[in-house]
């Protein structure tokens, strides 16, 4: 049997390998929000939030003017976790969290 | 070599496939035969191979920090999973467990490897975890944005088109649940399911027979979805 690196359609690999991150990522933030954790709750409160907001020309939702405190006094939690839990969903590419 | 190749002929995903090529995946795969509540993997075990359904039901979950136990997925025949094997020194990330007596296909990464080499298989795969993402997606989205109730709904309403079949009765899922399985599904309290599931039940929207849920009035639980209270 030959190599299966040299064998399989590597394009084909690469895009699985793609959709298996996101799966990863997905499956444990639905385990999260399931759980009620405080970050399954921060991301179903920013859920909620930008659901309220209008979509931008580029496809985006933008909230804007929500100060760290305020957010992290609606769920309950520091700042600094709140912070924690942002940089978190920031690096998973489900946000993206710009600061004034 | 014969039953291999029964066993991995008929599931979908090669469907497209022509006998030799069938043949070979008989050649790669190995059959395997699960009990009711027996576990085919667990949370940190190795990720080294792919398992494929050929009868029976899946259920995929993991065990919060708190030790609730969070169901993700029910799988069926022709669904696949382990695809964390696809990357290198994998460990899977979730629990699997057999709901009722189940046979399983699998492969190894390397065997499934060659698999992919047909585009058309691998265009399935891709098809097919993209239907996980969006599963996994619209979940989340339905306890952000749905109450109990919509939840209970929306939950029926896809168990049905995965699962249902057409009774005199109604539509019935063919799966043995329980309250405290819809509980998990839903991410709710049992107790607020038994009485969501009595409410739907006393409107005639539902009923239940063996474990099983029999949808009367598809309509009115898309209505609940669509309407929270």
């Amino acid at each position: 049997m030959k190599s299966p690196k040299k064998t399989a359609n590597s394009g084909a690999v690469d895009e699985i390998q793609t959709i298996v991150a996101g799966l990863d990522v997905m499956s444990s933030l639905l385990t999260e929000v399931k759980a009620g954790s405080k970050l399954g709750k921060t991301f179903v409160l920013l859920l909620n939030l930008f659901l309220l907001e209008n979509r931008q020309p580029d496809g985006c939702k933008t909230i804007a003017d929500l100060s760290v405190q305020s957010l992290a006094d609606s769920v309950n939690m520091d700042c600094e976790e709140l912070t924690g839990i942002l940089s978190y969903l920031t690096e998973q590419g489900l946000i993206d969290c710009q600061t004034k | 070599m014969s039953k291999q190749i029964r066993c991995m002929k008929d599931l979908a995903v090669f469907s497209t496939l022509d006998i030799p090529e069938r043949n070979k995946i008989g050649e790669l795969a190995c059959k395997r035969f699960y009990g009711k509540n027996e576990f085919l993997f667990r949370d940190g075990d190795a990720a080294d191979t792919i398992y494929l359904i050929k009868s029976g039901k899946i259920k995929l979950f993991k065990v919060s920090a708190g030790g609730k136990e969070i169901i993700l997925d029910i799988l069926k025949g022709d669904d696949f999973f382990g695809e964390n094997t696809f990357f290198d020194q994998a460990e899977h990330t979730m629990n699997a467990q057999a709901m009722e007596d189940t046979y399983i296909c699998s492969c190894t990464k390397e065997h499934f490897a060659v698999l992919l080499q047909n585009p058309q298989t691998s265009m399935k795969i891709i098809q097919l975890l993209g239907e996980k993402l969006n599963n996994y997606t619209n979940q989340v989205a339905s306890i952000a944005f749905h109450d109990v109730k919509g939840r209970v709904a929306a939950t029926l309403l896809k168990l049905a088109g995965e699962y249902g079949s057409r009774s005199p009765e109604g539509t019935t899922i063919d799966i043995e649940l329980t309250h405290n399985d819809l509980a998990s599904l839903v991410n709710a309290s049992r107790v607020m399911v038994s009485n969501v599931v009595g409410s739907l039940r006393q409107d005639g929207i539902i009923a239940t027979k063996d474990h099983r849920f029999i949808l009367l009035d598809p309509d009115a639980l898309s209505a609940a979805v669509e309407n929270p209270a």
